[in-house]
């Protein structure tokens, strides 16, 4: 028997199949419904042909996860995978245009009294999705929850300048700043805005945010399934406030598939509708497919290494400029990245975050820094200066996306040239999500990694916002996202000026100030500004802004 | 043959035994602090501490947890999982039914084909369509699960586009649907191994003298073949299958993975990778398990099938 028979015969086989199981498919499940969820009860999804010619797979949006979502609960909500699931059931007060402008949510007004209060009037006619209308002792619990030291909310840095929020009226909650903060604006319309159901809450303590104990909140779509690592469901939220809502999906049906060759082949056959995280090195691979639209979203996204300057001997600055310089970052982001990402420029933010200030005066700006060009001889200048002339063994933490396995293989060959022996440890996406907040601690409870490879992108249109929650140092414990663990005075003092200022001139000329002390520190060295792609397919349209991996939700899709 | 099975039973259960005690101090010499892991490192109080450890039992000693562990085992119950901090057993459940599903069906598969191939090359011995089928053989031994995955994916979407290969299912039409390619990528390896054996078993067979005897008695050939031959032939393929089915567990790691399925394969190395310590030593004292009940099936089979091994 020759090769081409054992694949015709293979191809045989599974026409077969298709036909037998496709006849015996059972109700509603048409040759491409194997989506169907498991077990999901019926309640959600019964709209059929009964309505018209819509079938269960019409109106079900198959979205691709590539990993397993962290928590449903919004405190944990700080990634671009499982935000993606949680702003569909948990909304905020506020919401972020495309444009960069604040539109009101679950908040109806609000005004900013002076520098340091803001007041907001809540809706009065909100419901969770059992029905029981949100109160606003919902809307302070689930803001409180983000503040305090103890608290193990991923954005409660964002609270640092609360002082207190408190009811001032029946639909009305005052908060108070200890400071002028100019983050804060944004705050409610992030995940640190969103509203749970605190009675729902008390009752689940234990499980909460997890699959079997859920969420509650008032977002279009209700908490339905969870399956770790397969898939997870949502389906319409019957009570759902904001009737004008178009919504054309009665199910939400996420199914993780890690893989990236069985994505794009789920993709490219219909299987699956959306992938809002094409890496890539798979944008290539979807070109031909007539069936998807690939959008390419010029994002805040920087693609970092980080090291973990509490530890030796990356607490030495030497042994990181060394580094730096031994990597050339502009031919690795050219070869890794094509035209779907510029090399980093010294700045901690790109021009698609120069949105404070002329974008002119950044460029310019940027243009007389030095993000260490790759110098082999700097390199060993470097190395030789530091406590470690002779170079080290240390480890590199990095997630299984294909595309960063690469640059880690570069990077560990590029060290090696200067004595530095890099071995790679790969981690699945959420794993490099605990990694990346300070989770994943050794036994000395110090953080358990010598470098990693991150991306961050700011939570709103601010360049401070690539810069501050990654480098201020009251980030640098368990739970925060100061990945190296950086501490400087310096930079902190600069840190707290520029957030309490509100006068943008001001701030520009303090986050140049700041920039220059961290790219001559180096806690993080930017290898690339880099684009946030999806592919969807043309049966549906969505508009989407550069903040869109955040806080996309299934309304803003609708069916061509 | 009574007092056979049961000296089988009696080292099984020995057996799984010694596994348990060596799974569970094996997974606790690992540094990582389970109330790390179920805490995922979230900044915490001492009072909390303290409760986690009341609830998984870890303020007890070892020989005290580890009898707990057993005392569950025999009760249903596999303990709560790190984390998730949800019973076992309701993570594991439908992901058996993966797995197991898996496993035996492109153990059939495997089987099916192996079979008659083996017997096929063994008959047409040294000819060109015994080299085809070396060949054949060859190919698939030398084909990973993994890379046999990718390739029946990219036939798929282009041969039959509208056949799933993700997601879950809703019935056993689907089930079986779902399962079909993973189990013929899963089934390669096997497919070559053991039509192999099942060749070279073969071979020595029909050349045994007793062939030789029934040939000049005048019995018909395939009487000889299938009646006499391939039942004794058949003993070593079985041996081979019953050992590989534990390795195809864990190789069904990787084809759950490429097929995004959601199996016990899958979920064992998650569980390794995250230091869901409870969750790995459930899963390995199973496989040890279902491991054992095989090779001890299978040791009581080949002594049904030939008599002369009960009395070694």
């Amino acid at each position: 028997m020759k090769k081409k028979n054992i694949v015709k015969s293979l191809a045989a086989a599974l026409s077969v199949v298709v036909c037998l199981t496709g006849c015996s498919g059972g109700t509603g499940s048409s040759g491409s419904s194997g989506s169907t969820p498991a077990g999901s009860p019926s309640d959600g999804s019964s709209v059929n042909d009964a309505t018209g010619g819509v079938s269960d797979s019409d109106t079900t949006l198959k979205w691709a996860l590539e990993s397993d979502i962290v928590s449903l609960d919004p405190i944990y909500a700080y990634d671009t995978t499982t935000n993606l699931v949680v702003v569909q059931l948990v909304e905020s007060l506020l919401y972020i245009n495309t444009d960069g402008s604040i539109s009101p949510m679950l908040a109806s007004d609000w005004k900013c009294v002076d520098d340091k209060t803001y007041v907001y009037t809540i809706r009065d006619d909100v419901s969770f999705s059992d029905g029981t209308p949100m109160t606003v002792e919902d809307v302070i619990f689930s803001m409180e929850r983000n503040m305090g030291s103890e608290s193990d909310s991923y954005v409660a840095w964002m609270f640092d300048s609360v002082d207190s929020i408190e009811k001032t009226g029946d639909w009305e909650i005052t908060v108070h700043l200890k400071n002028p903060d100019a983050f804060w604006q944004y705050v409610p319309a992030t995940t640190g805005g969103a509203v749970i159901s605190k009675a729902y809450y008390e009752e689940h303590k234990d499980n909460y945010g997890t699959a079997s104990g859920g969420v509650m909140a008032t977002g279009a779509y209700k908490f339905d399934h969870w399956t770790n690592g397969s898939e997870i469901v949502l389906t319409a939220n019957e009570n759902y406030w904001d009737k004008s809502a178009p919504c054309d999906f009665k199910t939400i049906d996420y199914t993780i598939i890690t893989e990236d060759t069985t994505r794009i082949a789920a993709l490219k056959t219909g299987q699956t509708d959306l992938s809002v995280n094409v890496s890539v090195d798979m944008i290539g691979q979807l070109a031909d497919a007539t069936n998807l639209d690939i959008n390419s979203v010029h994002a805040y996204r920087i693609d970092h290494l980080a090291f973990n300057t509490e530890k030796a001997p990356f607490n030495d600055k030497n042994v990181r400029k060394a580094i730096c310089y031994a990597i050339d970052a502009e031919n690795l982001v050219n070869s890794v990245y094509g035209e779907y990402g510029v090399p980093g420029s010294g700045l901690l933010f790109g021009d698609a975050l120069y949105t404070i200030g002329s974008a002119e005066d950044w460029q310019k700006f940027a243009d007389t820094l030095d993000n260490y060009s790759y110098n082999i001889e700097k390199a060993k200048e470097c190395l030789a200066a530091s406590a470690y002339p002779d170079g080290f063994d240390c480890r590199l933490a990095v997630s299984n996306i294909s595309y960063y396995q690469s640059m880690a293989v570069y990077i560990q060959s590029a060290l090696s040239a200067i004595g530095i022996n890099v071995s790679v440890e790969q981690h699945t996406y959420d794993e490099m999500i605990t990694i990346q907040f300070g989770n994943m601690l050794d036994a000395d409870g110090v953080k358990d990694y010598d470098m990693g490879l991150f991306d961050w992108q700011a939570d709103f249109p601010d360049p401070a916002g690539n810069v501050r929650p990654i480098l201020i140092s009251s980030n640098a414990g368990a739970g925060g996202s100061n990945t190296s663990s950086f501490r400087s005075d310096a930079a902190d003092e600069l840190f707290a000026k520029e957030n309490n200022s509100v006068d943008e001139a001001e701030r520009v000329e303090l986050i140049k100030e700041y920039s220059e002390i961290i790219l001559d520190e180096v806690p993080i060295y930017v290898l690339a500004f880099s684009n946030q792609s999806f592919a969807v397919n043309k049966r549906m349209k969505v508009d989407l802004g550069p903040l869109y991996f955040w806080d996309l939700t299934a309304k803003d899709f609708t069916l061509a | 043959m009574g007092k056979f099975i049961l000296k089988r039973i009696g080292q099984l259960i020995l057996s799984l035994f010694i596994a348990s005690i060596l799974v569970f101090i094996f997974v606790r010499l690992s540094d990582t602090d389970p109330v790390a892991v179920i805490l995922g490192g979230k900044q915490t109080s001492q009072e909390t501490i303290q409760a986690i450890k009341e609830k998984f039992n870890l303020d007890k000693p070892l020989f005290q947890q580890y009898l707990l562990w057993i005392d569950g085992l025999f009760h249903g119950d596999l303990g709560l999982s790190f984390k998730y901090q949800t019973s076992i057993n309701e993570l594991i459940g439908p992901r058996i039914l993966t797995t197991l599903g898996l496993v035996s069906a492109s153990s059939v598969i495997a089987l099916v084909i192996a079979i008659p191939l083996g017997i096929f090359c063994a008959v047409k011995k040294h000819t060109l369509w015994d080299r085809a089928g070396s060949i054949f053989s060859l190919i698939l031994a030398g084909c990973p699960s993994f890379f046999v995955s990718i390739l029946l994916i990219l036939l798929i979407s282009a041969v039959a586009p509208t056949y799933p290969f993700t997601g879950t299912y809703a019935n056993f039409a689907e089930y079986c649907q779902r399962l079909f390619v993973p189990s013929l990528a899963l089934a390669c390896t096997m497919i070559a191994l053991a039509s192999r054996v099942m060749r070279s078993s073969m071979i020595d067979q029909i050349n045994a003298p007793y062939t030789m005897t029934a040939v000049a008695k005048g019995v018909p050939q395939s009487r000889i073949l299938f009646k006499h031959n391939m039942k004794n032939a058949v003993i070593p393929v079985i041996a081979i299958v019953s050992i590989q089915i534990g390795s195809m567990v864990v190789g069904a790691v990787l084809v759950e993975n490429v097929f995004s399925l959601s199996g016990l394969g899958s979920f064992l190395v998650d569980s390794i990778t995250s230091s869901d310590y409870a969750v790995v030593q459930d899963i390995t004292i199973m496989l040890v398990f279902l491991f054992l009940v095989i090779s001890t099936l299978a040791d009581i089979i080949y002594a049904a099938i030939d008599p002369r091994i009960r009395l070694k």
